[in-house]
């Protein structure tokens, strides 16, 4: 697979392997950092949505989101996400469980309140 | 040399009858790209059953359990269920307790969503069903161009609101914006 990397005035991102370990979002004031790291032993689930555009190739097991802290200038991490997998018996992923860990007093994206929160997805497959 | 024939035998037998199918199919483990690993029980690639030092347990005629193994390897996502212990809009509908981490948690059916696809894979139909009321949305493509539209409706069925949008399909299938790149498909 060609490598992918590109930048423009919003967003930088680095893949590697097919996975993308790095993604600086810059709005106005701030920069957002994901870092993420994956299992390379097992692929990704396919996205239903394809023109989103190619995920990683990888199973995600972890994000950490760091904030730019524009006064202070340092790197502050908001959160992290840590994901859990179960496979069926041909070996693709049947439930993600993603953990969302907050490091600060701050709510989290999505979470309706709740400092820490889970998300759980059941897959079922069929076949093209 | 110890083999695992015994075991091997019981789980296929479990594994055959409609009872003990959910049961092993619960406890089954993928351990290698190459091997599975049942209880004690390995698998060849072509899902002869082996013992842990390779030789063929080969009683059972590979034809009978090939069925159980059909692989599909160009599968794709049929429907997904979404549940979380964060915000779930105050019901209780699909309470489920979760052990994860070494944490036990309670989470809560959000949605569920069913995607339909055409003949080239391509997505054309997503639809969703959740505690409020259920979605549908449909994807139309033409050379360089998805048209989608997206309605949500209440609990009785009412058209509630109405998204339609497009976006350009280049080479690699989506307009480069803000970084978000990347697909394979370019319409018809």
């Amino acid at each position: 697979m060609k490598p992918k990397e590109q930048e423009n005035q919003f967003d930088f991102e680095r893949w590697v392997d097919g996975n993308r370990v790095y993604l600086y979002h810059t709005g106005e004031d701030y920069v957002n950092k994901i870092e993420s790291s994956f299992d390379l032993a097992h692929l990704s689930a396919p996205n239903p949505r394809q023109f989103e555009g190619l995920g990683s190739k990888n199973l995600l097991l972890l994000d950490i989101y760091t904030i730019f802290n524009t006064y202070e200038h340092v790197w502050q991490r908001v959160y992290h996400a840590d994901s859990y997998y179960l496979f069926d018996v041909q070996g693709r992923v049947s439930r993600k469980i993603i953990v969302y860990t907050s490091y600060g007093e701050g709510d989290l994206p999505l979470a309706g309140g709740q400092p820490n929160y889970t998300n759980v997805t059941d897959y079922k497959y069929a076949c093209p | 040399m110890a083999t695992y024939f015994f075991d091997c035998s019981l789980f296929l037998r479990m594994f055959s009858s409609p009872i003990g199918r959910p049961l092993v199919k619960s406890l089954t483990t993928r351990f290698t790209p190459c091997y599975e690993v049942h209880f004690l029980c390995l698998y060849a690639a072509d899902h002869r059953p082996v013992s842990l030092f390779g030789e063929l347990l080969s009683t059972i005629p590979a034809t009978d359990i090939e069925p159980v193994f059909a692989r599909c390897p160009d599968a794709i996502i049929a429907s997904e269920v979404h549940k979380t212990s964060g915000y779930h809009y105050g019901s209780t509908a699909g309470k489920e307790r979760v052990v994860v981490g070494g944490k036990t948690v309670d989470v809560y059916f959000i949605d569920s969503v069913a995607y339909s696809y055409d003949k080239r894979g391509r997505l054309v139909r997503e639809q969703g069903v959740s505690t409020g009321g259920h979605t549908d949305e449909t994807f139309t493509y033409s050379p360089g161009l998805l048209v989608s539209k997206w309605i949500s409706y209440d609990k009785l069925g009412v058209e509630r609101q109405v998204y339609p949008w497009s976006v350009a399909l280049n080479d690699r299938g989506y307009e480069v914006i803000r970084g978000t790149h990347m697909i394979m498909m370019v319409g018809e």
